[in-house]
């Protein structure tokens, strides 16, 4: 929580000029992106597989199929919504419409320190956007990924099972693994990421401990 | 709009459909409504017509078999019944089922056919000429106290239906010939067409084709005749009566050029031959003749002398008068209103919104940078923008009516299905509220009235026992109260037992049997989860939901509940709606760092609270002599203590609480719009939705009825 207050901090005191450098630097990291996406675009004319994007967190690579994702936002400041899960951040704003934020990390128990660690900028980070279905709803939801690397084409012969060795990791939300090269890539189901028995449970959970405390 | 034409009809249909229940309702008030009657064939023709461009056979033919039998009541031909009323709302209800995507189209249910061919076959015993015995019924009940004026009728005697006044203006051909001698009996044509000048707009065209030659001419004598073209909402027998002292004398012709009707909608008007013939001035063989010579049709008559040159005139000028009218009706008819989706005005009204949110961030940038031009326009345009949103928001209020008039049917069935005679008075009908609103309060009053049908009202027996009529009230009624409408349910019935419903919470474990409750808290148990009144669900109020999902939608809404109830007189429900859930203004609180918006129409005032006066434990402040309570938001939504001298604290009230909400500071007013969180924050506790600020990040609206109830409950335990 309180690492989400500082992100609004910085960006109610944040000047004009930060927020050019801002751009700037998203226009930068855009164009490496863009690079990316031209080569493994031709690969993927190439092959006939199914083509998935790729993003990295916490030294993981992962993948979700493109046909999954609507859209990848740079980052954005996030609006707190207070009394939820640590992994819900809160909301954005995407062309009028308000969506909600959830933090990947922090959904898939990734330690925080780490990303500080390797030094990555949080405004660096990365917004996807899914829609998913939720209870009876289709909605609209961000993931804070670390960073995006870029496209795949994935053959499905390439795609196995997740292995089944003590992984912290819900089986419902990494549909499989993938190799990529000598990458190893851990395929994302977002359908699987906000079940809403989960959510409901963790409110459950944060009633209780409100009560009890 | 909707991009399917046939969903669009559907649409369309179902709303013709609600006007025909309501006038069927009114009907069974007063059957000789004849508006009413207009109103119900009026609707049933529209669908039958527009349903013939989609080619629903079942449901075109099934609509013309009613509007017939509503033909001949309209027409005198059949009486007006309770039967034709029950037929006319099966009608309806088999109607709006042959509506349903796969109900008219391909598939057709065998039952559903079986039901229409049975209401029409209930609908043809009432229809004309099987019961002759119910004529004199309803012209005895149409009558609206004009005399019948015999004698001088022209060939429009079909149209014995124009005989009742109404809103829609109709075109009348008059022509009047006054006796030579009506000036010796006393007569003055011109007074007459005075009377007629009176009843509408006139065209008056006077012939003196008549007159003789000088010498010939009696002074005393009338030579002149008139045509008169009158367009006005008299009926028939109303123009005939301006003739009374001369008919029989004079000869006068009154027909029906024009109905004024909205079916008729085509503009182009007889052509010149057929309106000569029509009046008697040509020999129909002569127009053959003059036809053929394909000139112009006017001269070539005239100079084969088959007319005169003033009739022709005559019949030019109504045809140029009735085109006219009609022309003009279609203009108003189509100018007057159009139909927009809603879809289109929610977004409209959304994007005002932002324009509004948008505006106030240039008001905000420009005072901050001192540009005086900058500043002078942001103000110019704040009047455009204040008027803008008036508009749309005005354009998204509709009256309760279309909620209200809904709920006759539903008391009607209702009171025949428990066997309770029940009269459903409305007040306030005209209370315009928000559209969206409106739609969401359709299922609560719905629940609403059911239950106060089927547990409020006793039956007649026992209400003969306890000496009140035995026709029980139910009270709809919708009036304004500040920026809130208030939307009240009472019936007069046995009311609630405060006592009874507290063992039934103990009961149902909703409360502790200890517990101390005061009346009012007594019976808000009622709209607790878990919570019915009777022991079986019956089939009328049951149906597994509870006055708690009532209370949920209407919360939803920004609403409150209250109830009131005296045992033996009866209960009221009172709801309690925001005008309007487009746009709020408010007053914007910063919190850690984030923003959060406090709606104005709770604010009661803000005072500073410097950082002593606060304590942790101590959740009370003297607020002018006052003990009031308050929330740390801080504390309440998980963030760190503030590390401030000063904080400010905003005192609101919800009508019953009063309590204060301490933020980290204040900023200025906020006018937005307001938009709903992801279901994902549904249990989200302490906030109502959201709004973006000018700069496009959203920030969280405080839910302050919320926070006022959360914190009375912890206060009382």
């Amino acid at each position: 929580m309180s690492e989400a207050n500082a992100d609004a901090q910085s960006s109610v005191t944040s000047s004009s000029s930060e927020t050019a450098e801002g751009t700037k630097a998203a226009a930068t990291t855009g164009e490496s992106a863009s690079a990316g996406l031209k080569d493994d675009a031709a690969a993927a004319a190439a092959a006939s597989g199914a083509t998935y994007l790729v993003f990295h967190m916490a030294e993981e690579r992962y993948a979700a199929a493109v046909t999954e994702i609507e859209e990848v936002l740079e980052w954005q400041k996030i609006t707190v919504v207070p009394r939820t899960p640590s992994y819900l951040l809160g909301i954005i704003n995407v062309r009028g419409t308000l969506i909600p934020v959830m933090d990947l990390r922090k959904r898939f128990g990734l330690a925080e320190s780490s990303r500080q660690e390797e030094g990555q900028d949080e405004e660096s980070r990365h917004i996807l956007v899914v829609r998913i279905l939720h209870g009876k709803a289709q909605i609209q939801l961000g993931i804070v990924v670390d960073t995006v690397e870029g496209v795949v084409d994935l053959d499905p012969s390439a795609l196995e099972p997740p292995p089944r060795v003590g992984q912290s990791i819900d089986g419902s939300v990494i549909s499989g693994v993938a190799r990529h090269g000598d990458r190893i890539l851990l395929v994302v189901e977002p359908e699987g990421l906000l079940p809403k028995e989960q959510l409901d449970a963790d409110f459950d959970a944060l009633d209780e401990a409100r009560r009890s405390g | 709009m909707h991009s399917d034409p046939l969903e669009t009809f559907r649409e369309e249909a179902r709303e013709l459909l609600g006007t025909l229940e309501s006038a069927l309702m009114e009907l069974e008030q007063d059957p000789s409504d004849t508006n009413s009657i207009d109103s119900a064939f009026r609707s049933l023709h529209t669908i039958k017509g527009s349903g013939n461009m989609f080619e629903l056979d079942q449901l075109v033919s099934f609509a013309h078999a009613v509007e017939a039998v509503f033909a001949d009541v309209r027409d005198g031909k059949a009486p007006m019944s309770t039967t034709l009323i029950e037929l006319g709302l099966q009608a309806k209800d088999h109607i709006a089922a042959l509506l349903e995507p796969g109900g008219a189209e391909g598939g057709i249910d065998e039952e559903l056919l079986e039901e229409g061919r049975r209401i029409e076959n209930e609908l043809s015993k009432l229809a004309a000429g099987s019961g002759d015995g119910g004529r004199g019924a309803t012209e005895g009940a149409a009558g609206t106290g004009q005399t019948e004026a015999s004698g001088a009728r022209s060939g429009g005697g079909a149209e014995s239906r124009e005989e009742e006044p109404s809103d829609e203006e109709r075109t009348y051909r008059i022509t009047f010939t006054p006796s030579s001698d009506i000036f010796r009996t006393g007569g003055n044509p011109l007074l007459i067409l005075q009377e007629l000048g009176e009843l509408g707009n006139t065209l008056v065209m006077g012939f003196s084709d008549r007159i003789p030659p000088l010498e010939e001419m009696d002074g005393e004598a009338c030579y002149v005749a008139w045509d008169i073209v009158l367009t006005s909402s008299a009926g028939e027998n109303a123009v005939r009566d301006v003739f009374i002292f001369v008919e029989g004398t004079s000869e006068v012709n009154v027909e029906l050029l024009d109905e004024g009707s909205v079916l008729d909608t085509d503009i182009s008007y007889k052509r010149l031959g057929e309106i000569l013939v029509e009046r008697g001035d040509i020999d129909p063989a002569d127009l053959e003749q003059a036809m053929a010579s394909r000139d112009y049709l006017g001269e070539t008559l005239v100079q084969r002398g088959y007319v005169t040159p003033e009739r022709v005139e005559s019949a030019l000028q109504e045809q140029q008068y009735v085109r006219r009218i009609r022309e003009q009706r279609q203009v108003s008819e189509t100018g007057s209103s159009i139909k927009v989706g809603t879809e289109k005005l929610d977004a409209l009204v959304n994007l005002v919104g932002e324009f509004v949110s948008m505006h106030a961030h240039l008001s905000h940038q420009a005072e901050a940078k001192g540009d005086r031009d900058f500043v002078a326009v942001g103000e110019q345009m704040e009047a455009l923008v204040r008027d803008l949103r008036d508009l749309s928001i005005d354009m998204h209020m509709v009256p309760v009516d279309i909620l209200f008039s809904g709920f006759r049917r539903l008391v009607r069935d209702l009171s025949q299905d428990l066997d309770k005679d029940v009269a459903l008075r409305i007040e306030g009908a005209e209370t315009e509220l928000d559209k969206n609103v409106i739609d969401a309060l359709k299922d609560p009053l719905l629940h609403i009235i059911r239950n106060s049908v089927d547990h409020g009202l006793e039956s007649a027996q026992e209400r003969e026992a306890a000496r009140k009529p035995a026709q029980g009230t139910i009270e709809l009624s919708a009036y304004h109260s500040g920026a809130n409408v208030v939307i009240q349910v009472t019936d007069d019935g046995k009311g609630i037992d405060a006592e009874k419903v507290r063992a039934k919470a103990v009961e149902r474990g909703i409360i502790e049997a200890d517990r101390e409750l005061d009346e009012e808290r007594m019976l808000e148990l009622i709209f607790a989860p878990g919570f019915s009144t009777t022991g079986e669900a019956t089939n009328v109020s049951g149906r597994g939901v509870g006055m708690d999902v009532v209370k949920q939608n209407i919360e939803k809404l920004g609403g409150t509940v209250r109830i009131e109830s005296r045992p033996g007189e009866g209960t009221t429900i009172r709801l309690r709606i925001p005008l309007t859930l487009a746009i709020v203004e408010g007053l914007l609180a910063e919190l850690a760092g984030g923003y959060y918006l406090i709606n104005i129409a709770y604010i009661v005032e803000c005072i500073d609270m410097q950082a002593q006066e606060r304590d942790g434990e101590q959740r009370f402040i003297n607020f002018r002599g006052e003990v009031l309570p308050y929330f740390d938001l801080r504390s309440f939504f998980g963030f760190p203590p503030a590390d401030v001298e000063r904080s400010q604290l905003v005192v609101v009230s919800n009508d019953e609480h009063k309590i204060g909400l301490l933020v980290d500071n204040i900023h200025d007013n906020y006018q937005t719009v307001i938009k709903s969180l992801s279901t994902v924050f549904e249990r989200v506790d302490g906030v109502s939705g959201a709004i973006t600020l000018g700069d496009g990040t959203p920030a969280l609206m405080i839910d302050v009825d919320r926070l006022a109830r959360v914190n009375a409950e912890e206060v009382r335990g």
